[in-house]
């Protein structure tokens, strides 16, 4: 399958969010970038693929938590999320979030992880974050890579890609700054999972 | 759509709240949501006992400056995961936090805020906190413009910082 070049990834976004800023109030949901936003949504909502897909990590990974973590119109992808626990020595845990975002505005997805430590009194660090998951998880992420591939037949985010600008665009769910095409076609802050 | 009269009611409840008097230099900030004006639509459902769900809802909060009494409205959205690794998110405790964060973060810039800014600035910066402090408390949770279809809509009135 031919990857997406810049300039394709470019005119998704241009198709998606109207030309403005990401400081404001409200929504012009007039316009046409916001309806096919909104119908891109609306489409992934019901997509039996996914509820699909989310049965068969289920069952590729028994006995471990696999949740729907999408956050429905305040971002652009759906997400589920595999919980892998190790525990440690001193009555601590690593807590590893393994998940994978499906771009809802172009077949596209994102295989990433966060890790976390809990300590053995309950008190927790701060997740790091992985664009790429670490090697100590790699067959659990290539057997998500396989179901995301095989099921809904999507293609990785070109993560050299992720940090170009899509200046003057009104992306709808950032709070002000400069969006990339990681934020327009995935999300901001994908480390943010529950 | 929530109902106008049920609005107004739950407007003068909370208007009848206190901030605090300036001395420091600050804008008095008057007025609070309180939980149940998050009247949450759940959008994903939870699966079994897994870290997963969605519940969310819009928020339309009226800011009226108190030196010239005039208006603007700052639009939110709000949600929160149903459970996350920490264990279950109950609807009293996303709206009791959803609440008391929004708060926070409303006096927080609003008490600095300099005279003449503008409300998207304030939107946005006011946004930009709830974001952070919500999701420090209930990791997966997030607040951006309300950018969702068919969730509920809730309005009501906090009135602007007045400079003392």
């Amino acid at each position: 399958m031919r990857a997406f070049t810049r300039a394709e990834l470019l005119r998704i976004a241009h198709d998606h969010y109207p030309p403005g800023s990401t400081v404001f109030i409200d929504i012009d949901r007039s316009t046409p970038e916001f309806q096919r936003f909104s119908a891109a949504w609306k489409k992934a909502m019901t997509w039996e693929r996914w509820a699909s897909l989310l049965g068969g990590l289920r069952a590729a990974f028994p006995g471990l938590p696999v949740g729907n973590v999408t956050q429905p119109g305040m971002s652009a992808c759906l997400r589920c999320c595999v919980y892998l626990e190790r525990p440690l020595p001193d009555g601590g845990r690593v807590l590893t979030r393994l998940a994978g975002a499906v771009s809802v505005l172009a077949p596209l997805y994102l295989v990433y992880a966060t890790v976390q430590h809990i300590r053995a009194d309950g008190t927790y660090s701060r997740p790091r974050y992985f664009l790429q998951p670490p090697d100590a998880i790699k067959p659990h992420a290539e057997l998500l890579v396989q179901h995301l591939e095989w099921e809904l037949d999507y293609r990785p985010f070109p993560l050299e890609l992720a940090n170009v600008p899509v200046p003057s665009r009104c992306v709808y769910f950032l709070n002000g700054g400069e969006p990339s095409l990681l934020d327009a076609l995935l999300g901001r802050d994908l480390d943010n999972l529950p | 759509m929530r109902a106008p009269r049920a609005w107004l009611l739950a407007g003068l409840l909370l208007l009848a709240a206190s901030g605090q008097s300036g001395c420091t230099g600050r804008n008095d900030v008057i007025g609070r949501t309180t939980p149940e004006h998050f009247w949450f639509k759940t959008t994903v459902e939870q699966s079994e006992a897994q870290p997963s769900g969605w519940r969310a809802v819009c928020i339309h909060a009226r800011i009226t400056e108190g030196d010239s009494g005039a208006t603007s409205v700052c639009k939110f959205e709000v949600g929160l995961p149903l459970r996350n690794g920490q264990g279950d998110i109950g609807l009293r405790t996303a709206q009791r936090d959803a609440a008391e964060m929004a708060n926070r973060a409303a006096y927080r810039v609003l008490s600095n805020a300099r005279r003449g800014e503008m409300m998207f600035t304030l939107c946005s910066e006011f946004k930009t906190l709830y974001d952070l402090m919500l999701r420090e408390k209930h990791p997966g949770a997030l607040v951006t413009a309300c950018v969702s279809d068919g969730i509920e809509t809730v309005p009501f009135d906090i009135p602007r910082p007045s400079k003392p």
